[in-house]
């Protein structure tokens, strides 16, 4: 196992992300709370950096004209052309069986955010 | 042997190739009322009056003058003086026989449901509808009827589909594609719902009160009309999918019907790139709208498109994604009738022709 640190746990204020690098690998870090999420910060779709887009919520609906905003979970929301991931799988929303992005093992350990890699 | 003789002997091969095999199913044939005086007896007392008094003579015809008089072909004029359509003799010797159709699907087009009096418009359609159903499709077993509803009120279109809807040869209820309004807004949801619970189709045909306008504006030639209304076969079914119809009604399905089909696979690929960046704004659109339009929409081959390489035709239908999605039709008696011995290229394989002609219509239209 290689533990890495990437940067200070306080560098990523709650619900902000943080571009990092990783062995030249472009890594997006999301904060929600305690938890820090890293996913690889290239979108599948054009390849924008998902670091530069929205972090909010899903939107939920079982009816049109319902819109409920999902708290619970965060999602990244691509900069370029608005691809919807979740933060804490990788997935992509809108075909998450078959689209998704690397997400990378995080720990916090001394106030540091750490990426396990094998 | 004169030139008719001649003639009528090619046709007449060409219609018993069709037969060899492959049943027969036509998804767009016009049949409908002489004239006004047709429905008089169908009509309340009150309405009666109102046609009498006003000199009310049926809706005014379209702003483009058509090609062929009455949009029809030269040969479908029933030795009986009627119009073209509107002798259902004729048209079973002239069409179901000649051609050995064994279901057909007939389509009314008469714009009642537009009619400003949405009053006498709903007793206009309710009156039409009984007069096709007894005088159409109570008379031959092949036909399969659609019925009008006025539209624009959907609590009356509603109970036009209740208090007719449920008759065994009613299998469709039938609207003009250019109607001033994009049918999956909220409010003609009422109007799906009761058409789903009767198990009907919603068939959304070529056409519109003028000035029906495509896409920019109001054409200035018929062939601009002939050709641009299907932009709005395409608006009325991203309509429905972007108001989530089919979230609210799961069994619905729609025949888009006269507004080409080949425009479908850009549309799909188009429709889904597009879904997926703006999901927020329209987040009950769970799946991807080629998976509904595939699930929920038909649509009619006629006037089919006639690529220089017929071939290209074939990838066209291969990039759709599925074998289910096209319905045969021929659109009699109209001038740009589509021939069943010719219309579909030779290239296309015999199992999807097979379904085309046949198996689809049967399956979405329920046909027994």
């Amino acid at each position: 196992m290689k533990r890495q640190v990437m940067c200070q746990l306080e560098e990523i204020p709650d619900g902000t992300m943080k571009a990092v690098e990783l062995e030249s690998r472009a890594i997006v870090l999301i904060r929600k709370g305690k938890e820090v999420f890293a996913l690889r910060d290239t979108c599948p779709h054009q390849g924008a950096r998902l670091s530069n887009g929205v972090l909010t919520s899903r939107r939920l609906s079982s009816v049109a004209g319902d819109y409920r905003a999902e708290k619970a979970k965060q999602i990244v929301r691509c900069p370029w052309h608005n691809w919807e991931f979740d933060a804490a799988s990788g997935r992509c929303l809108h075909d998450p069986q078959r689209l998704r992005v690397a997400v990378y093992r995080t720990e916090i350990e001394n106030g540091q955010v750490v990426i396990v890699t094998s | 042997m004169g030139e008719n003789s001649l003639e009528k002997s090619s046709l007449q091969a060409e219609a018993s190739r069709v037969g060899s095999g492959i049943e027969l199913v036509d998804c767009d044939v016009h049949g409908g009322i002489n004239s006004i005086q047709d429905l008089m007896p169908y009509l309340p007392d009150v309405w009666q009056l109102y046609v009498r008094e006003s000199g009310f003579k049926g809706i005014p015809p379209s702003w483009y003058p058509k090609v062929k008089p009455n949009a029809a072909r030269s040969d479908s004029y029933p030795p009986s003086g009627r119009l073209p359509g509107t002798d259902l003799a004729f048209l079973q010797a002239h069409h179901l026989d000649f051609w050995k159709i064994d279901c057909a699907i007939v389509n009314p087009l008469f714009a009642a449901d537009y009619l400003p009096n949405i009053d006498f418009g709903a007793a206009l359609c309710s009156a039409y509808n009984d007069y096709m159903i007894e005088n159409w499709y109570e008379k031959d077993e092949r036909l399969y009827g659609s019925i009008l509803v006025p539209f624009r009120e959907p609590e009356l279109a509603v109970q036009e589909i209740e208090r007719v809807g449920g008759h065994p040869k009613v299998v469709q209820i039938i609207l003009l594609v250019c109607a001033g309004a994009l049918y999956g807004q909220r409010r003609f949801l009422p109007i799906w719902k009761a058409a789903e619970k009767k198990g009907l189709v919603v068939g959304i045909h070529w056409g519109g009160v003028e000035p029906t306008r495509a896409a920019g504006g109001i054409p200035t030639y018929y062939l601009e009309h002939h050709t641009n209304l299907a932009q709005a076969g395409m608006a009325q079914m991203v309509s429905f999918l972007c108001e989530g119809v089919f979230e609210s009604c799961p069994d619905l399905r729609v025949a888009i019907i006269e507004c080409g089909m080949a425009w479908l696979p850009a549309l799909m690929w188009r429709l889904d790139k597009d879904w997926r960046g703006c999901r927020m704004e329209v987040p009950w659109m769970k799946r991807r709208p080629s998976e509904s339009i595939r699930e929920h929409f038909r649509f009619t081959t006629q006037p089919i498109e006639e690529p220089d390489n017929p071939a290209h035709l074939v990838q066209v239908i291969e990039h759709m994604g599925a074998d289910h999605l096209l319905l045969f039709a021929t659109d009699y008696p109209h001038w740009d009738f589509d021939s069943p011995a010719r219309a579909l290229p030779r290239q296309i394989p015999e199992p999807l022709r097979q379904r085309i002609f046949c198996q689809n219509a049967l399956e979405f239209y329920a046909l027994s």
